[in-house]
């Protein structure tokens, strides 16, 4: 199937000499923000790692606890969903539209999968009567101390993710419609994989996540 | 501009992953002690290099992207650091007294 936008020339805006020029600059710009959200997870992953240090016992009885099989699921599935992703750029690249959108679709599927069971997850959390801030019956029938510091920096941590996979897949879908109207191709790749980006940090701050909550 | 991974090399990352992930799970029910959450964490260290290389493509970015991320981890890591060794090498906290039942005299 020929690609009608491998011929187009696309011109860059006027305070860039070149496309590539331009490019750079918008993949420099995400990293750059890329690089924000490496420091809010690592100072929150820092608050966890000092708990931690407090209540060593606590915490590793509330892993215990979690609902291991289905965090691990998840994270199956956004490490597939980033493999998915990066073929779709590889794709585009190449011209191949009709591929690239249905990775990107599958991409999305992937994450709307990891939502509904983080959502799983949080409900199971609700009937045992775990909120956040140590509010809930669980912490009446177990006082260890620690208990509420974990389970509230869980629900912080986990929900503070949960809502970057959102705006993850908000500008995945954009992408993909973009590209079902043809203004995404081969020319103006470097969207695509600015998205992209984004959604292999969001699955590499849960593969930090993941250890920290479900296996050690 | 060297060559960026094939589609195969993306997909072979992508098995290597879930093998990592799927060697992660499993030594999660090895009885490992204190040694469980490092091993853990160097195991994800291993994927999110491997995210960031043939994903990212970050080894094929220009130079001031890669300082940026480097420029990142070292801010994360000094951060990270310099909290462990605060908590650990805190005093302990010396226990509450107990309240007078007499009016408290000022002290300063």
């Amino acid at each position: 199937m020929t690609d009608a936008a491998a011929n187009e020339v696309l011109e860059p805006a006027e305070h860039f000499e070149s496309i590539e020029q331009q490019a750079h600059a918008a993949r420099l710009g995400m990293w750059v923000f890329l690089a924000s959200e490496i420091l809010l997870f690592g100072a929150v992953l820092a608050l966890f790692a000092s708990y931690q240090a407090h209540y060593a016992d606590a915490f590793r009885q509330a892993v215990h606890h979690n609902t291991k099989l289905l965090g691990s699921v998840n994270t199956g599935v956004l490490l597939t969903s980033s493999t998915a992703v990066a073929c779709s750029v590889h794709m585009l690249r190449q011209g191949r539209i009709r591929l690239a959108a249905a990775l990107v679709g599958m991409t999305l599927v992937l994450g709307l999968v990891f939502l509904a069971i983080k959502l799983t997850e949080y409900a199971k959390h609700f009937r045992e009567g775990i909120y956040p801030g140590g509010v809930g019956t669980f912490f009446q029938e177990h006082g260890a101390r620690g208990l509420p510091e974990f389970w509230t920096l869980y629900f912080g941590m986990t929900g503070l993710h949960a809502l970057h996979v959102t705006v993850g897949l908000i500008v995945l879908g954009v992408m993909l419609i973009q590209m079902a109207r043809r203004k995404l191709s081969r020319v103006n790749v470097y969207r695509l994989e600015l998205a992209a980006i984004y959604w292999h940090l969001v699955d590499v701050i849960w593969i930090f996540l993941w250890p920290l909550f479900y296996l050690a | 501009m060297s060559v960026r991974p094939s589609l195969k090399a993306m997909v072979v990352t992508g098995g290597v992953l879930l093998a990592l992930w799927a060697a992660s799970f499993a030594l999660s029910y090895v009885a490992l002690g204190a040694w469980a959450l490092p091993v853990a964490l160097v195991i994800a260290l291993g994927k999110a290099a491997l995210v960031a290389s043939f994903f990212m493509e970050l080894p094929h970015e220009s130079l001031s992207i890669k300082l940026t991320v480097l420029a990142t981890v070292a801010l994360l890591v000094t951060l990270i650091a310099f909290m462990i060794a605060d908590i650990s090498t805190r005093a302990p906290v010396p226990p509450v007294p107990e309240p007078r039942h007499a009016q408290m005299s000022r002290s300063w």
